[in-house]
Order: structure tokens, then C-alpha cells, then sequence
């Protein structure tokens, strides 16, 4: 999984993305984000939302892009289980695929994502991200 | 950290180069030497901002949060220092409401299970069970604008809820523009959604009471008698306005050169454009979570209506108070007006303040505090000496010691339940995990932390309370 949570703050969830391109790390990224929220593993593909998206930085653009995933969340009332992403530049055009949002399977609500050392960068060949997701 | 007395400590501004003022936590030595060096230097973070004034305050319920610790103040003179949306943060206006009533424990027992459980029914927790119906534009716009007296003009409450009510339950916001599209989207179909996570409705019975003539004031008379606490915010809105003008205080820290020791703590000039707008729709989100915990009551009232086949009236289930726990307010200390940042903290203001409800004008204002799931809550009173030491301020509740993450590899979701259940409890929750990660173990004992800021005489202790049964989002 290329994607693992990290132990430390107290009141809210952080984790760490990776992969060989940027579209891996945010891909990753957004299916981290769902398993804060319920098992990824019990949502279908049934249904498709598209998502376009352009920001200043490929940094903005993660932050952009996780945040409209909550909001997609909340206001489609639907629960994901992939996310398909392309990245040109600093543009973004992802596909989420899941299902109706129910009760029974929401384990946690997420706020919103915290600026609190939100960071992408890029070693060599890997790249990374650390979010910290308030909820 | 130096010891001042026996419940503050100051971190002096010479800690770090950046610091500007010095910073002072409240807490035993128990409970000082229980909260994480991260809380701390996130603390000082504060104390290097534009504008701010000395000192930047920690609670005794203080823990690593993101930006401003949760259970700290950070306030900033209105002319030289900021605003700070990540500041505040995403729950804006989380608090709680709570009930008083003449029923004793005795009256409800066979009941619980069954009051419980229809609150269950009634009260929407959130994404997937999402209200019964969503606002339209103008009905939001209402409510954005005038709060809880929204909900009392639809017949969800009465003149007297507001009279009991932080800021009479509106922070007058005329100005709903700076709430975004997205936000407003948010919100059209959350009022009267609780949420999840920390957020509940407790039925509780009085334990104690440490103040017969203040408690009195307060409607509390006697041991057993049955209240009623909930927990919650502005939800989706708040978060979402939040989400936005993060963003916005991040470009306005770089256009106006403000050196952030954390990004978020995105700020701007408390008097710039970027400052006001975000503070007028903070204001929306403020106004929108006082009409949401209003709305819940109002429930929680049709919910013992229906059970107990009584008039709420008749069972005398009147609001005690209704408080914020996370807000930024434009208020007067030291003839000074400041904004004061209260990031899970209270207003605690003492006796004869403007702010405090004409009916506890001479007693001070209720501070409402919750204790975690399955032990005490407790009622305190604001007092002079917060006015001058803590900008009116006191702590929120018990204060996690244990992330999320690690109470759910600790613990089982249907052992805390059955845990609680042999002490009496009747609990249900959206999902098992949420009893595990609100397990009483992953948070500080709140007896020490209200004792600690009953002991600094920044709040003392009216009544305790114990839970009887409690709902999670």
C-alpha cells in the first residue's frame, strides 16, 4: 500500500504518500483519505464523479484536491473507493469511482485538511506527500 | 518552564529568538508533566506572531492539535495583529448546548434505552444521513445571518433559549457574500446534523454541586436531578470556510510578509480586507452552529416529549446556557480590544461582565465542560480574576492523551460499550470504532484539569455531572 498512516498528533490523523510520479502520490493520497473515513474495501465502483482542477503549485493542487474530495463527499453523499488521477502541470483531472454514502459504513467524518506540516516533495525518483487530515 | 504558583507556568519569550510574548500554561504538575512537548512548541508558535499579546495561554485539557494547540488562546491587539483562520480551525463554533430539567434519575430510568434510541432516530448524524430536508438559499442566508434567533423565528425555540445563549445566539453577520458556494453547499443540508467523532447528546444526572447558590441560578437544585449536554458545531459550513480561507490567509501571510512558524497558522492583518472577510464569515459559521445546537434541542425536547408524554415545558427542560469552544471574538481586555483566538477553550466570563446573559449578570457565565465518554461533565462559572489573567478564558473539556490511531489498535469498540453498559450506561454510536476511539482511557482525567482551573480561579466549580446514556455521531 503505498500510502501508511503516522502515529503522532493527538486529535487527528496523519499520513505519508508515495509513489514513482505525482499521479501515484495522489492517488495514494485520496485512498488514504477514504480509509480514514470508512473501509475502502466495502465500497463499490458503481459510480463515477469527475473532478477538474488547477492551482498555482503542485502543492496547492494536492491540497485542492483533497479538499474537494470532501467536499464531493459531503455534498454528493457518496462514498469512494478509487480515484483515477492525470496530472499535467500543475492541472488535475481525476475520476472517483464508489457508491451511495450509508450510516453503517461511515467510521469517521473528516473535517477538512490541515495546512500543519502538509508538505509534497520529490527525492530522486520518490516522490512523496504528508498530510494531516483534521476530524 | 518556570513554576509561577501552583497551577501556572510560564514559557518566557527568551525560549526562542521569534517569541514575542511569553506563554502560560494552566495545570497541575500532573497534568502539566501529562501533555506532549509538541503541545508546547505549537504554543510558542503563537507567541511569534504579529500583534500578539502577552501571554499566549494554555488549558489544562491542551493537546497537540494542528496550528494553535487545541485547549489554548492566542489573542492579538485589533489594530497591529492578526486574524488567523487556521487559527480558529475547521470546527468553528464547536460547543455545547445544554437542557436543565425537574426530572430525577428515579423519573427516567426505565426510560433511557428508549430516549436514546429515539434520539437516535431523530437527530441526523451526518454524511450519509443527512437531514430531512435541505434549506433553500434564502432559509440559509437566514440562518448564516441571524443564528439561532433563526430558529426560534421558525418555532424550533423560544425567546428564553436565546436570552441563555453566548452572544444571544448571534453574532450578526449582515454580510453573507464571504461564505463561499461550496460552503453554503455544505451547510443547506446540515442544520440539525450532529456529526461524528467527539461530537454527542449525553443525558446526565448531577452528581455534586460545589455551589448551591450559583447552581441554583443555573436551574441546578439538586443531586440526581436529570440534565441534558450536547456537542457540536457549524459541521460541513464551518469546515468548508475554514478549507477556503486557509488559503486566502496563506497568500495573505506571503503578501504581507508574516513569517509563519507553521503554515497553519495562515493569517492576515487583523484590519485588511483578507482579515475582515474571513471574520464576517466566520461570524456566519458562528451563527450557523449556535442555530445548529438549538435545532438539536429542540429535538432532544420532542424526543423526552414523546416518551415521557409530557409537555417540555412541564418537565421544566429550559437551556442553561449554550457556549463556543472554538471561536475568534472581538472583545475589550485592558481597555485593549483584542482578538482572542479560543481554540478548544471557553469563555469564562465573571460577574458583571457585558457579554454574560442578563440573568447571570451578578453570578458570571456558565462554563459548560465535557468530560470524555463515560465519566463527569461539569458546570463552572467565569470569574473577575479570568477577566484579568486569561482574557476571560478557561479550559473545554477532559484533553486527549492518546491519537486516534493508537485508541483503535488499543482498544475493542464493543468493550468500551459493554464497559460502559456495567456502570449503567446506555450507549449507541453510528459505528463500534467510535467507542474505541472516544474511549474514556485516551483522555486526561478531567477532574484534575477542572480542578486545576477551579484551583487558578480562572472558572470554579458549580455542579458535576455524571452520563446516564449518551448518543455518538
Amino acid at each position: 500500500m503505498p500510502y501508511r498512516f503516522v502515529e503522532g498528533i493527538v486529535s487527528d490523523i496523519a499520513f505519508e504518500a508515495t509513489g514513482s510520479d505525482w499521479k501515484e502520490v495522489f492517488e495514494s493520497s485520496a485512498q488514504a483519505l477514504f480509509s480514514v473515513m470508512y473501509e475502502r474495501s466495502s465500497i463499490s465502483s458503481e459510480q463515477r464523479v469527475e473532478i477538474s482542477l488547477e492551482s498555482p503549485t503542485i502543492s496547492e493542487l494536492l491540497y485542492d484536491f483533497l479538499s474537494e474530495i470532501v467536499f464531493v463527499i459531503e455534498t454528493k453523499n457518496m462514498f469512494f473507493s478509487e480515484a483515477e488521477v492525470e496530472i499535467s502541470g500543475t492541472r488535475l483531472a481525476a475520476r472517483l469511482w464508489g457508491e451511495p454514502a450509508s450510516a453503517e459504513k461511515l467510521e469517521c467524518i473528516v473535517k477538512g485538511i490541515s495546512l500543519h506540516n502538509f508538505a509534497v516533495f520529490r527525492h530522486g525518483k520518490e516522490y512523496k506527500a504528508t498530510v494531516t487530515v483534521d476530524i | 518552564m518556570e513554576k509561577i504558583d501552583s497551577y501556572r507556568w510560564r514559557i518566557p519569550k527568551s525560549e526562542r529568538k521569534e517569541m514575542r510574548v511569553d506563554a502560560v500554561a494552566y495545570g497541575s504538575e500532573k497534568i502539566i508533566n501529562s501533555i506532549g512537548q509538541e503541545a508546547f512548541k505549537q504554543l510558542t508558535n503563537v507567541a511569534c506572531l504579529p500583534g500578539v499579546v502577552n501571554p499566549v495561554i494554555a488549558m489544562p485539557d491542551m493537546h497537540w492539535g494542528y496550528g494553535l494547540p487545541v485547549g489554548a488562546i492566542g489573542a492579538f491587539d485589533a489594530e497591529k495583529g492578526v486574524i488567523s483562520a487556521g487559527m480558529t480551525g475547521f470546527d468553528i463554533n464547536c460547543g455545547i448546548h445544554m437542557l436543565r430539567s425537574d426530572l430525577h434519575i428515579e423519573d427516567i430510568e426505565r426510560y433511557k434505552e428508549r430516549l436514546i434510541d429515539l434520539m437516535f432516530q431523530t437527530i441526523p448524524a451526518g454524511v450519509g444521513v443527512g437531514n430531512k430536508a435541505k434549506l433553500s438559499d434564502s432559509q440559509l442566508d437566514g440562518v448564516l445571518r441571524d443564528g439561532a434567533v433563526w430558529v426560534v423565528e421558525n418555532g424550533c425555540g423560544t425567546k428564553d433559549d436565546l436570552l441563555h445563549m453566548e452572544e444571544e445566539g448571534n453574532m450578526f453577520s449582515e454580510d453573507t457574500s464571504f461564505v463561499s458556494q461550496k460552503a453554503k453547499a455544505r451547510g443547506k443540508g446540515q442544520l440539525g446534523t450532529l456529526g461524528a467523532g467527539n461530537h454527542f447528546v449525553e443525558i446526565q444526572r448531577v452528581d455534586k454541586i460545589y455551589d448551591v447558590h450559583v447552581a441554583k441560578r443555573f436551574g441546578i437544585t439538586d443531586v440526581n436531578q436529570v440534565v441534558v449536554m450536547l456537542h457540536t458545531g457549524s459541521r460541513g459550513l464551518g469546515h468548508q470556510i475554514c478549507t477556503d480561507y486557509l488559503k486566502v490567509h496563506s497568500s495573505a501571510s506571503k503578501k504581507y510578509n508574516i513569517w509563519l512558524p507553521d503554515q497553519q497558522l495562515a493569517c492576515a492583518p487583523a484590519n485588511s480586507g483578507e482579515g475582515q472577510a474571513y471574520f464576517s464569515a466566520m461570524k456566519c459559521a458562528v451563527n450557523f452552529a449556535f442555530a445548529n445546537r438549538l435545532m438539536i434541542a429542540h429535538w432532544v425536547r420532542k424526543c423526552f416529549e414523546k416518551v415521557m408524554h409530557r409537555d417540555w415545558h412541564s418537565m421544566g427542560m429550559d437551556t442553561i446556557y449554550n457556549v463556543a469552544h472554538n471561536i475568534c471574538k472581538l472583545e475589550v481586555h485592558g481597555n485593549r480590544e483584542l482578538y482572542v483566538h479560543r481554540k478548544g477553550a471557553t469563555r469564562a466570563f465573571g460577574p458583571g461582565a457585558d457579554g454574560v446573559p442578563g440573568a447571570y449578570r451578578d453570578v458570571g457565565q456558565p462554563v459548560l465542560i465535557a468530560g470524555s465518554m463515560g465519566t463527569a461533565s461539569y458546570i463552572l462559572v467565569g470569574t473577575e480574576r479570568a477577566m484579568i489573567d486569561t482574557y476571560g478564558s478557561t479550559c473545554h473539556g477532559a484533553g486527549r492523551t492518546m491519537s486516534r490511531t493508537a485508541a483503535i489498535k488499543r482498544f475493542r469498540g464493543d468493550r468500551v460499550k459493554e464497559a460502559l453498559a456495567s456502570k449503567g450506561i446506555v450507549s449507541r454510536a453510528t459505528h463500534p470504532k467510535v467507542f474505541a476511539e472516544e474511549a474514556p482511557e485516551v483522555y486526561k482525567d478531567v477532574d484534575e484539569v477542572v480542578r486545576s482551573v477551579d484551583g487558578a480561579g480562572i472558572s470554579t466549580m458549580v455542579a458535576r455531572m455524571v452520563p446516564v446514556a449518551v448518543m455518538k455521531g
